[in-house]
């Protein structure tokens, strides 16, 4: 990467020996895991091998997906520009084709994160609705960590139920699992195939003169697709702010206009990164167009009355035919999206509050929901809402395990040699629509980086109590957008 | 993660890392020539002794067997990347950075058995008896290798090879 002006030979200061113990450590954590899935070889591996040998290869528009194929080396230029804002663009080395054991032991850990993630925000919402996107957070955080380092890096690894893999093979891993999801869905607005349409951008927006190390700005670039955005914080700190904004309006259709919260960019910022996400599909088999009203329980306060939205009988014709459960302790119904390589899954706990069952849902607890959904007809009611959150997602970090990125002290020595660094605010903007032909989210993450300073009866299934509700990828199972419905009406 | 090491042997992990690393770092760095890369290789030759523990942690030459990992990972780096060792961060006399790619182009050309003797005698200073017990010979047959290696490097390297060049990579 030829875009700043490269030290033409880096000091060599040694490695502390109990970083290089810990590194060894988490290397052969990763190293036994591989063993381990190398032992346990599903059908669903092969299946992901074959997805991501066959679309590793291909391509899309430069920039907007984080699994392009292998470009040619070449010379920086400016893409494009938002006011005073500038992108510069450099034709990629060589990224790394994660194998698919690495793909897998990913994808793993992004359901354990995305779960962990859920829980520890239920557990601060009190009651309420809950919506995050874990996938846009967790590429906003591998980026962050590519560029973290000792305990830094352990704890964002932490946070991402991850530590048996290294930075770079998360990296590669997420690569893979977007190539993955690349491949079930359409990009861009023209979607005539009616695939489900996944919209996935990445930005790195850098303070003017501020120069971080090329090998930073070269694993974003090659592993995430990373757009590089020259900005002036310091000086125009307006501009700034006003080109973030209008990058993260156009990667989520304008369904999220403002990434930070008024004061959290300030002339301290040296750079943000940014993840933004645009989903979009019609249901495999439509409900009704027509809503009726009807009654929904919140956990707390008044019953309210939502629109519905319904399925016809199951003795029609129309019937709808989907995997269900319908069991004593919960309902759950998985709704394919067109093209079935996308679904939700609502979960309806019946014994137990949705706060209660969402701190004790496991990896292998919603596994076992999944496996114990039979395909039969239902007849089916869904409140249809739309959720828009605004989260500031420090304190929710941090109790996951990366408070250390937050403090004076972190280690952020992998993006710059100069002055120490720490992550001033990560925020989150979702915005999630249901309605009777399909589901529309968005979601943006902001990392903002600072100097230091089972089987039942036949029963219809009416989801009008507090509901789980997951937009999730069936061959890989990585969880794009989860809800904890408390009040649809709200 | 940690506390949970040791269980191989007498020697716990954490403190066997702790001794090995730095004579790991250092035969690294004379194949590679690049303190980063060293440290690298090192902690990959450490992580796999870590994955294994439990068998190479009761080996009486638990350190040949990272050494020669390590120099393996190092061979295998520097051949992969050549133009690696001509930009390196390391400040070589110009003299031992042309002696250090000679040398490894050469021994990229040795049997497998000639080249782990020699790397493991000279430049991770091995005593021989300890480089016949990490390869499983007897001390007469790493004689035999050293001598045979030794031949077919001054003829690679040339006529006025002399085994203090080996040496001198460990200065």
């Amino acid at each position: 990467m030829g875009y700043e002006p490269e030290p033409a030979e880096r000091p060599y200061t040694p490695t502390p020996p109990e970083e290089l113990l810990a590194r060894a450590k988490r290397r052969s954590a990763a190293t036994r895991r591989r063993r381990l899935l190398t032992s346990s070889t599903s059908v669903t591996l092969v299946v992901a091998a074959v997805l991501i040998g066959i679309l590793v290869p291909g391509g899309s528009a430069p920039g907007r997906h984080f699994y392009t194929g292998p470009p040619a080396s070449g010379a920086v230029r400016v893409a494009a520009r938002i006011g005073s804002a500038y992108e510069l663009t450099a034709d990629n080395g060589r990224s790394r084709i994660a194998t698919p054991k690495l793909a897998k032991a990913l994808q793993d850990d992004e359901i354990g994160y995305s779960i962990s993630l859920l829980r520890t925000l239920a557990g601060s919402a009190g009651s309420g609705n809950v919506l995050v996107s874990p996938s846009s957070l967790a590429t906003a955080l591998a980026m962050l960590e590519l560029g973290a380092r000792g305990s830094t890096e352990q704890g964002i690894a932490a946070a991402l139920d991850s530590t048996g893999l290294s930075a770079s093979d998360q990296a590669a891993g997420w690569r893979a699992l977007a190539a993955v999801l690349a491949a079930e869905t359409s990009t861009g607005a023209a979607s005539l195939t009616q695939e489900p349409q996944l919209d996935i951008a990445n930005g790195l927006f850098l303070q003017k003169q501020f120069s971080v190390l090329p090998a930073f700005v070269g694993a974003l670039t090659s592993e995430f697709q990373t757009g590089l955005w020259r900005v002036d914080f310091a000086h125009d700190l307006a501009g700034a702010s006003g080109a973030i904004n209008q990058w993260t309006s156009e990667h989520t259709m304008g369904l999220i206009k403002q990434l930070f919260s008024p004061g959290a960019l300030t002339p301290m910022t040296v750079l943000v990164l940014a993840d933004a996400v645009y989903f979009h599909a019609d249901w495999a088999q439509s409900f009704e167009a027509s809503t009726r009203g009807g009654p929904f329980y919140p956990s707390t306060g008044a019953v309210e009355n939502v629109p519905f939205m319904r399925t016809p009988p199951v003795d029609s014709k129309n019937a709808l035919t989907v995997p269900v459960s319908v069991t004593s302790g919960y309902d759950a119904v998985e709704l394919p999206y067109s093209g079935r390589k996308l679904s939700a899954l609502a979960v309806m706990p019946l014994g137990s509050s949705l706060a209660q069952f969402v701190s004790s849902l496991t990896p292998a607890g919603l596994a076992r929901i999944v496996s114990g959904l039979d395909t039969r007809a239902v007849e089916l009611s869904v409140p249809t809402f739309t959720l828009r959150a605004d989260d500031q997602l420090n304190e929710t970090l941090s109790a996951m395990g990366m408070s250390q990125a937050f403090a004076p002290g972190a280690d952020f020595t992998g993006i710059t040699a100069q002055p120490p660094l720490l992550v001033g605010s990560v925020e989150q903007r979702a915005y999630l629509q249901v309605t009777p032909k399909g589901t529309t989210a968005a979601a943006a993450t902001g990392v903002n980086v600072i100097m230091s300073a089972i089987a039942g009866g036949d029963r219809p299934v009416v989801l009008d109590h507090p509901f789980l509700f997951l937009i999730r990828d069936n061959t890989t199972g990585a969880i794009l957008f989860e809800s904890m419905i408390d009040n649809p009406a709200s | 993660m940690a506390g949970n090491s040791g269980e191989g042997g007498a020697e716990a992990f954490d403190d066997f890392f702790l001794r090995i690393l730095p004579r790991t770092i250092r035969a690294a760095r004379r194949l590679t020539g690049d303190p980063f890369l060293a440290e690298d290789v090192a902690v990959e030759a450490l992580a796999r002794a870590h994955a294994r523990w439990g068998r190479v942690g009761p080996l009486p030459w638990r350190d040949a067997w990272v050494l020669k990992v390590a120099s393996r990972e190092a061979l295998h780096e520097v051949r992969r990347r050549p133009q690696m060792a001509a930009v390196s961060n390391d400040r070589d006399e110009s003299d031992d950075v042309v002696l250090r790619l000679a040398l490894v182009a050469a021994l990229g050309h040795l049997p497998r058995r000639q080249r782990e003797t020699i790397v493991l005698r000279y430049l991770c200073d091995l005593p021989e008896a300890d480089v016949a017990l990490a390869l499983g010979v007897s001390a007469g047959t790493v004689k035999t290798h050293i001598h045979r290696a030794l031949a077919s490097l001054r003829t690679d390297i040339g006529a006025d090879f002399e085994e203090e060049y080996v040496h001198g990579l460990r200065a």
